[in-house]
């Protein structure tokens, strides 16, 4: 158990997949369920109570891990999703996101070879410069000179949200620019 | 120092950007209220608010959290996190103990499994010796094939005794020597006796010396029905070939003897005459498919090879073969010879 915790998500998975072993399943469970209280929360009442809904949150999504190709935490919103709307569906990732897990495992393989991360650098630099000018402006205020999105949605006169869902467009538009 | 200030610049901006599409972990237990509460450094919370770009769990898990006391998370959390370690713990005692029972379950099958074909092999083994010390106990060869082999010329034969008898006497074993004299001479005591009365009616009349011998032979017939005694009696039965034989015959044989049974064997025991005897007796003692092998083998004599089919149809009579019976007492008729009237009469009985 103590072994399983030091390894990724994705190792966990592979682990999954390959073996069937169940205490990966409960290491991998045991990092989302804050999260998954978290989110259920304001949904449980007197039909839905912790103790019925967990158990069987926690027995849908274990028993989707051996076929998941996606990621855990994309899973787990997509089931807790699932179950408060009653819509048992199979868990199918958005294409965007599809783009973005690629471009994020070409950065995660690249490690520390600096000519890797210096061309991916390099295309990246290009995909930003392609982008429209309020776009280019929020990417370097968040992403190159660090700043909260409180501090920009203040200064824009908008909010944190919006800012979020304009970040994650332009995240989208640069992977698939790059794949 | 302009130019490696730039370049430096330059690296931790792609650094940065780099880190656009670098995958940040979700947020544990601890830091969700933390970030709510606004407990975080600006980095930590740079950091955050990053992976929430990417990540709707974390982003609806902490605006639920906003509406939400973080008593009942922190509880409910504890409580999910508890039940999964239980639900999902490492495999506990009980399953090792059923699986370690399952294995020497195994194990013992495997055992029984083991020690069985050990057991037959054994067994198979034993019965395998067995049979074969039986075959070859009960194997006459090497006593007929003694009798069938060719005669040799021996260096030192003593004069006064026939070749045939001194080779007899010379390279069968002694034991086997007393047997077979004692077989042979019980066998023409039965048989004389029996054949005497039973065939003299078909035959020619015996020589006067010859019947005197028979009559002082003679003895009650024994149950079992043969004709086997004709193999000692032929001389009598066959006035008109034997005297050529009889001729020819060493003194010794002509010499007195002290019992007319003695007399009767003495000059029988040549290898065919032995090997018929010695089928005789196997069709005595009910042995018959011994009995026909051995009259098989006699079919190339030329003493011996009419008696030996006459005989070999009686045995093939006797194992209910008819047909094999009738057709070698055809054959018999058709050669004309001494055991004519004896296969005619036996082939109007099997009709």
């Amino acid at each position: 158990m103590h072994l399983l915790a030091n390894l990724t998500d994705r190792e966990l998975l592979i682990r999954i997949r390959k073996l069937y072993d169940r205490e990966a399943i409960g290491v991998l469970l045991g990092r989302y369920c804050h999260l998954m209280v978290a989110m259920c929360l304001p949904r449980l009442g007197k039909d839905a109570t912790a103790d019925v809904v967990f158990p069987e949150l926690v027995r849908q999504i274990s028993g989707r891990l051996e076929h998941t190709t996606g990621k855990m935490n994309e899973q787990v919103h997509q089931s807790v999703y699932a179950y408060f709307s009653k819509k048992m569906q199979p868990f199918i990732p958005p294409p965007y996101s599809q783009a973005v897990r690629r471009l994020e495992n070409r950065v995660e393989n690249a490690g520390n070879n600096p000519i890797e991360r210096q061309a991916l650098a390099g295309q990246l630099e290009k995909a930003i410069t392609r982008l429209g000018a309020e776009e280019l402006q929020l990417v370097q205020q968040f992403y190159v000179e660090h700043r909260l999105l409180k501090d920009l949605a203040s200064e824009r006169q908008t909010t944190p949200e919006k800012l979020r869902s304009q970040l994650k467009s332009i995240k989208k538009k640069l992977a698939t620019q790059l794949i | 120092m302009n130019s490696s200030s730039s370049n430096q610049s330059n690296q931790s901006n792609q650094e940065r950007i780099i880190k656009i599409f670098t995958s940040v972990r979700c947020l544990n237990r601890d830091q969700l209220p933390r970030y709510l509460q606004g407990q975080m450094t600006d980095v930590e919370q740079h950091l955050i608010e990053q992976h929430l770009v990417d990540c709707d769990l974390c982003h609806d898990a902490l605006n639920a959290l906003r509406e939400q006391s973080l008593e009942q998370y922190d509880r409910l959390s504890q409580e999910l996190q508890r039940y999964v370690l239980d639900e999902f713990k490492p495999v506990e005692k009980q399953v090792k103990k059923q699986v370690s029972r399952a294995e020497r379950r195994n194990m013992v099958r495997e055992k029984l499994l083991s020690s069985f074909w050990v057991v037959f092999f054994i067994v198979f083994i034993v019965g395998g010796i067995f049979a074969l010390q039986q075959h070859l106990k009960n194997r006459p060869a090497p006593v007929l094939q003694v009798f069938n082999s060719p005669p040799r010329n021996e260096p030192d034969t003593p004069a006064g005794r026939t070749d045939t008898s001194y080779r007899t006497a010379t390279v069968t074993p002694a034991v086997i020597k007393d047997t077979i004299r004692q077989q042979a001479v019980a066998a023409v005591k039965k048989d004389t006796a029996r054949v005497l009365r039973k065939d003299t009616a078909g035959m020619a009349p015996p020589k006067d010396t010859l019947r005197k011998k028979d009559s002082a032979v003679r003895k009650p017939p024994p149950p079992v029905t043969d004709t086997g005694v004709r193999t000692s009696i032929q001389p009598s039965v066959q006035p008109q070939r034997q005297p050529e034989k009889e001729e020819k015959k060493p003194a010794e044989e002509k010499t007195p003897v002290s019992s007319p049974v003695e007399k009767a064997v003495t000059p029988v025991l040549n290898p065919d005459d032995a090997l018929f005897r010695f089928a005789m007796q196997k069709q005595q003692q009910g042995d018959i498919n011994e009995a026909i092998s051995q009259y098989k083998r006699l079919s190339g004599s030329a003493k011996f090879s009419e008696r030996a089919k006459y005989q070999l149809a009686l045995c093939y009579e006797a194992k209910g073969q008819a047909a094999k019976a009738r057709r070698l007492l055809k054959e018999l008729i058709k050669q004309d010879g001494s055991m004519k009237s004896q296969a005619q009469s036996a082939l109007n009985r099997l009709h």
